[in-house]
């Protein structure tokens, strides 16, 4: 157990970034990295090695931070589309973006955006391996990426 | 501030953006873990401990629906568990429950002894499930909403019954279906109890669990009660182990499906609707059996879900939904609702007859309609329609989607989606499409904005738009969104088949 700890401590920062990029919650954050480290911990026998050992453990923090939001959203009794993201700008001028600080782009991002953004620009994982990790298609993560930056970029020069 | 959008810069800000590790938090990981270490391979079966809320009496949920047509509990005497049996949950599990004259059951494993919960129910097996199926349970009555269990439940030939249980809710995934035994030591308690009543709890942290669902079938009454609402697409799988060699007698001794009278007719049925929250499209297909097909899309190219249902009235779909967003999900079941007026609602939704039946139409020769449009969403923006000409679809993983244009009656639009894309307006001239042509500019003019059909496509011309096309002078903004498994319907857009 100790060697496991010590293992998630020396990924830590990266994983949380990716649940971070789910949950934007800084206080749910907490709970997810907690419940993620567990499954991970308890699912130690069924890692086979066919990914690499932070590849799985990012899927398992991504996968439980979902989890976190769906239920999130179940909770508040939202409606059939509640699994929608937060803030996800459908049309070509979004939100505002100018003069507001990064956060509040990275808010503005639907979530797979985020996550996307993340796993690609920030950890500088492959897109086949953010796929692996996210479970979506290369095409999509890539779209989604691309989307991200773009609206950065936006933001960047507002 | 600096914002150069140098990579480097890009991931630093990704990175400053996340909250630091809190103090404390690798205490509480080490404390949470070693109780995690303790729970492995420990007590699997009951103990619903001290925690206020386990202690709470069982919900009896009302309105479970069991799923499978053929479910059937064996005659009285089938098996009988009485006091001072021993049963054996499954032939690899170490575990061993011992039944006690009042009822209470004690669980062995491992060495380690643990008495079952006051809370379990007294035993006294007259009946017991024989057979190995797969149900599929709904109860949108309860606080946890719709949810679904597939249950694969047989005799052992000890006389015993084991399950394997998989548990899910809309939007949350299971890891893996896990059989009965592993589920006792996961997040999820699923007990099997001897008198035939499925009991699902949440064991684990609690704060972790937004509800508790317990699914009591304690008589075999209910269990056939529940039979009419018989949902479709719960996939037993292989099994493991032993062939259940009764199955098929029982089967065959199952009572029919009650018959449905959809109010469907078999064939192609087609909505829209355009106000929020659920503007976008449905297209429903009712097959001569009375499963349907069902794909969804809404026009914010969010949230679109596809599956297969069926009729559980004649008014009343479920459909199991298999893909949410473009990406397989593990099966949950959405409700909906054909009005007398013949529109379409989701259950959950107040507001009656949002989707209003429309003309599917027949499409244009050469064209086929898609089951699957594009799961993509594109925005491209900027002085000059090069910038939405060069954007490279494929890159953005929906070049084998297609093309998608609408045959609407006034201004056409076509968007043509090739490795490239490019956008076309006509000015009321007729459309002639060929998937594998050059794109064909025409006069450019035309404002155009559709929403519907799961498709978003807003095509705003600057000040003093052009009459003809000059890419130089567009000023505007070109939208489209696709969502997957959009279904476009011929009055809105067409995804011609690639």
């Amino acid at each position: 157990m100790t060697a496991f700890v010590e293992l998630v401590k020396v990924h830590d920062r990266a994983l949380r970034s990716v649940a971070w990029s789910v949950v934007r919650d800084p206080h749910a954050l907490d709970d997810v990295m907690q419940a993620a480290y567990e499954k991970a911990f308890r699912s130690l026998d069924s890692f086979d090695g066919r990914s690499a050992m932070t590849t799985w453990l990012h899927s398992i923090c991504y996968r439980t931070a979902i989890d976190h939001v769906r239920y999130e959203g179940r909770r508040r009794h939202a409606d059939l589309d509640s699994v929608r993201d937060v803030a996800a700008p459908t049309g070509v001028a979004g939100p505002a973006i100018a003069g507001i600080e990064f956060a509040e782009v990275m808010n503005q991002l639907d979530r797979d955006q985020r996550v996307a953004l993340m796993l690609t620009a920030g950890l500088g994982y492959s897109f086949d391996e953010a796929a692996e990790i996210t479970g979506m298609r290369r095409g999509t993560l890539a779209s989604k990426a691309s989307r991200a930056r773009k609206r950065i970029a936006r933001w960047e020069h507002a | 501030m600096n914002r150069n959008d140098r990579p480097d810069e890009l991931r630093d800000r990704l990175l400053d953006d996340v909250p630091a590790t809190p103090t404390g938090f690798w205490a509480e990981l080490t404390d949470r873990l070693e109780d995690a270490d303790t729970d492995t391979g420990s007590t699997r079966l009951t103990t619903m401990n001290t925690n206020e809320t386990n202690n709470r009496p069982p919900l009896r949920t009302r309105a479970l629906a069991l799923a499978a047509g053929a479910a059937v509990v064996a005659g009285a005497g089938a098996v009988a568990l009485r006091g001072g049996d021993d049963v054996t949950t499954a032939a690899d599990d170490p575990s061993t429950t011992t039944v006690d004259d009042t009822g209470r059951t004690t669980t062995t494993i491992e060495g380690g002894t643990t008495s079952a919960p006051d809370t379990t129910v007294p035993i006294e097996v007259a009946e017991a499930f024989d057979i190995e199926r797969c149900y599929g349970l709904v109860d949108d009555d309860s606080d946890l909403g719709p949810a679904s269990v597939s249950v694969r439940i047989r005799e052992t030939d000890a006389g015993a019954v084991s399950a394997t249980v998989s548990f899910s809710e809309p939007g949350v995934e299971l890891e893996e279906p896990r059989d009965a035994l592993q589920v006792f030591t996961g997040e999820r308690l699923a007990e099997i109890e001897l008198d035939g009543a499925l009991l699902i709890r949440n064991r684990s942290d609690w704060s972790d669990f937004f509800g508790r669902a317990e699914l009591w079938f304690d008589s075999v009454d209910e269990l056939r009660l529940a039979e009419d609402l018989v949902l479709p697409g719960v996939d037993c799988g292989t099994l493991p182990g032993d062939t259940f060699a009764g199955a098929a007698e029982v089967a065959a001794a199952a009572p029919e499906a009650p018959p449905v009278a959809p109010a469907l007719a078999v064939g192609s049925h087609c909505f829209a609707a355009t106000e929020a929250p659920f503007a976008g499209s449905a297209r429903i297909v009712v097959a001569d059996d009375g499963t349907v097909e069902v794909r969804r899309a809404t026009s914010d190219g969010e949230s679109s879900r596809a599956g297969v249902g069926r009729f559980v009235s004649d008014l009343d779909i479920v459909v199991t939904v298999t893909e949410l967003d473009g990406f397989e999900m593990e099966p949950f079941f959405e409700r909906w609702i054909v009005a007398d007026d013949g529109s379409l609602r989701p259950a959950e939704v107040v507001p009656a007859g949002v989707f209003a039946p429309i003309d599917c139409g027949d499409l244009p020769d050469g064209f086929e309609t898609a089951g699957r449009a594009g799961s993509e969403s594109l925005t491209a923006a900027g002085n000059g329609l090069d910038d939405v000409q060069t954007v490279d679809f494929a890159a953005l993983g929906v070049a084998e989607e297609g093309c998608w244009y609408t045959d609407a009656a006034d201004d056409r639009v076509i968007v043509f989606v090739n490795g490239e894309a490019a956008v076309v307006v006509l000015d009321g001239a007729p459309v002639r499409l060929d998937p594998t042509g050059d794109p064909v500019a025409l006069p450019f003019g035309v404002v155009s904005t559709y929403a519907g059909g799961g498709v978003e496509l807003e095509i705003i011309a600057g000040d003093a738009a052009p009459t003809e096309f000059d890419s130089e002078r567009f000023n505007g903004s070109v939208s489209i969104s696709l969502p997957s498994g959009a279904f476009l319907p011929t009055n809105g857009f067409h995804a011609c088949g690639v």
